[in-house]
């Protein structure tokens, strides 16, 4: 149901990656940063875990449409991954937890 | 080509939006009648339609039912009747849940109830977050929750002339065009609440979904959201010395001036009839805009003395219980209630609105009479997951009133009613043309509706003018406003019969993000 002139194969196969870096990159970026705000942020821990918590969810959503602003999908992968590695190195590194 | 940010964002809302339309609209028309879920309930079982507050709203009664029924339970439970629930309920706990562990009783008499087994207002509830496929719903609705944010958001991306449009309606245009004026000026009109319902709702199950943060701060995600309320310590165990139980009343009264005069919604007795009873009152939900957050004060079960009283008031606690309470709207006074559920319905007509605008406009570009079978496909599934979902509706209500009382698992027939209805719309919508379609599920629904007053007949109870006359708001809103929708869908199935179709016009497609790159 694509469009007539860019219905191949590999525009279809873009869209997938696309839909794919979409939700499962983005929960990886929400779900990291959750984590990371819910040990870093200088309040008490059930405090953290709330705020990192309710603000995953807009995280998750610009992180779709960031998948599908992008120009290309490689980018889309590449500006969610990213930030998703940054977060997990974070949450690896010893003797950081507040 | 070069492709800007707000045609890929169009893009996404486009196809985004569709592929979630169908589960959306049901999400939110369930999530709209589940403002109501009380009243629901209550229509749904007669029985309970001549129950009345008064005396000591059958306080003593329900305690005799308890001592009588269970008096080795490990606890009691009075849910203390309200405004919007007539009756007040007992119930007991031998150490794990037990559905039939509880008698209904009429407030003024201190009668036993027995209303019929029925799904109740809570099936809406239930079916909007779950499907009713527990877990496995949750996550679908949860990314159709997460879509319809995105949607939200990137709607506001796409719309340049957000104020200009809202006052731009034109009814008298080519089809496409009107819906989309629909479309954009109820969502427009609508978006605060749209925004927070939305985002409040991933937010009430966010211990499912994002558990992350959770596991991080070594909280139990699944016992999250009694983490957050403000939990009493277990009572010490039982000492198995017998002593009397302290008078309730007064404890209910001292709680009610420590919250300046809130109501108690209900009171716990751990360890009846021992001496180390305690007693738990909480107050009624939906005193202020939190939820799942009331205070609890904890009171001596035989001398009556306050042990502790209990607040929640960390910041992010309390942020969390109001979008939590947003989303449930238990504080809802029955203004607020109304306009609640009317941005609800408008939360569909978006939806709704939404679809039709896409399908009017593959018929532009394509023509009506080479228009290709997915297109078909997806118009048939607008009819049977808006119209039908109407019809299902009254169906389930009809099943309610029309299965026998004593049935056994009827609230599982109930269901089956609802579903089979349901299920039925869809093979109706591909084998009609797309306007009878249409016209005949919203004019089944609108008889069934209008006739539904009279279907006090088969199930006593209170009929319309009975219980306009004793001024039972609930029984009777909940006819008044069949009746009004029956109106409005008949209106709607005579509206959609007289519609032209729209003249075929050559009109580039949209193209994919990817074909710019």
């Amino acid at each position: 149901m694509t469009t007539r002139r860019d219905g191949s194969w590999r525009e279809r196969g873009a869209v997938l990656s696309r839909l794919l870096a979409a939700l499962l990159g983005g929960y990886a970026v929400s779900a990291l940063l959750a984590a990371v705000l819910a040990l870093h942020l200088p309040m008490e821990r059930s405090e953290a875990v709330l705020v990192g918590t309710m603000l995953s969810f807009l995280v998750y959503a610009l992180a779709v449409m960031w998948a599908f602003a992008a120009r290309h999908a490689l980018r889309a992968w590449t500006g969610l991954l990213v930030p998703a590695l940054l977060l997990a190195a974070v949450l690896a590194a010893p003797g950081w937890t507040a | 080509m070069k492709q800007g940010f707000r045609q890929s964002m169009a893009w996404l809302h486009t196809w985004g939006g569709l592929l979630c339309t169908w589960l959306l609209f049901a999400v939110f028309f369930a999530g709209s009648l589940s403002f109501y879920r009380e009243e629901l309930t209550l229509w749904m079982q007669p029985e309970l339609h001549q129950a009345q507050r008064g005396g000591d709203d059958g306080l003593a009664a329900a305690l005799a039912v308890l001592q009588q029924r269970a008096p080795q339970a490990r606890s009691w439970t009075i849910a203390l009747p309200g405004p919007r629930d007539p009756v007040i309920e007992a119930r007991w706990n031998h150490g794990k849940f037990d559905r039939k562990a509880v008698v209904v009783l009429d407030p003024a008499t201190g009668r036993a109830l027995e209303p019929r087994e029925t799904v109740g207002g809570s099936f809406f509830r239930n079916f909007h977050f779950s499907l009713m496929l527990k877990r496995t719903g949750y996550w679908i609705v949860g990314m159709a929750t997460l879509m319809m944010l995105v949607a939200l958001i990137t709607g506001v991306v796409i719309h340049k002339k957000i104020f200009k449009d809202f006052f731009t309606f034109r009814p008298g245009k080519s089809k496409p065009r009107a819906w989309l004026d629909v479309h954009n000026a109820t969502g427009v009109m609508a978006l605060p609440f749209l925004l927070t319902i939305t985002y409040s709702g991933l937010l009430t199950l966010a211990y499912v979904y994002m558990p992350a943060g959770m596991i991080a701060g070594g909280i139990d995600s699944e016992r999250f959201l009694s983490e957050i309320s403000p939990r009493q310590e277990p009572p010490e165990a039982r000492s198995g010395k017998p002593a009397t139980l302290t008078a309730l009343a007064p404890l209910l009264e001292q709680a009610r001036r420590h919250w300046q005069g809130a109501a108690p919604g209900s009171v716990t007795i751990h360890h009846p009839g021992d001496i180390a009873a305690v007693i738990d009152v909480a107050r009624r939900r939906g005193t202020g805009i939190t939820a799942r957050i009331e205070p609890v004060m904890r009171f001596d079960g035989v001398t009556g003395r306050l042990i502790a009283a209990q607040e929640q008031s960390a910041p992010g606690a309390v942020t969390y219980g109001a979008m939590y309470g947003l989303h449930v709207a238990w504080f809802a006074e029955p203004f607020l209630r109304g306009l609640l559920f009317v941005m609800g319905a408008m939360g569909c007509l978006v939806i709704a609105s939404g679809a039709v605008v896409w399908g009017a406009k593959r018929r532009e570009q394509h023509g009506a009479t080479h228009a290709a079978v997915g297109y078909r496909a997806a118009e048939s599934l607008n009819v049977a997951g808006i119209a039908g979902m109407a019809v299902a509706t009254a169906v389930l209500l009809w099943a309610n009133r029309l299965l026998p009382a004593e049935l056994a698992e009827r609230a599982l027939a109930e269901r089956q009613w609802f579903f089979g209805a349901w299920l039925l719309c869809l093979p109706h919508a591909l084998l009609r043309p797309r306007v009878a379609a249409w016209r005949e599920q919203l004019w089944l629904a609108a008889i069934l509706l209008a006739l539904l007053p009279f279907a006090v007949r088969f199930s006593g109870g209170l009929s319309l003018p009975q219980a306009l006359l004793q001024g039972r708001g609930a029984v009777a809103g909940v006819e008044l406003a069949a009746l009004a929708f029956a109106a409005l869908l008949a209106w709607a199935g005579y509206r959609i019969a007289s519609v032209k179709p729209a003249l075929p016009r050559a009109r580039p497609a949209r193209p994919l993000p990817e074909a710019a790159a």
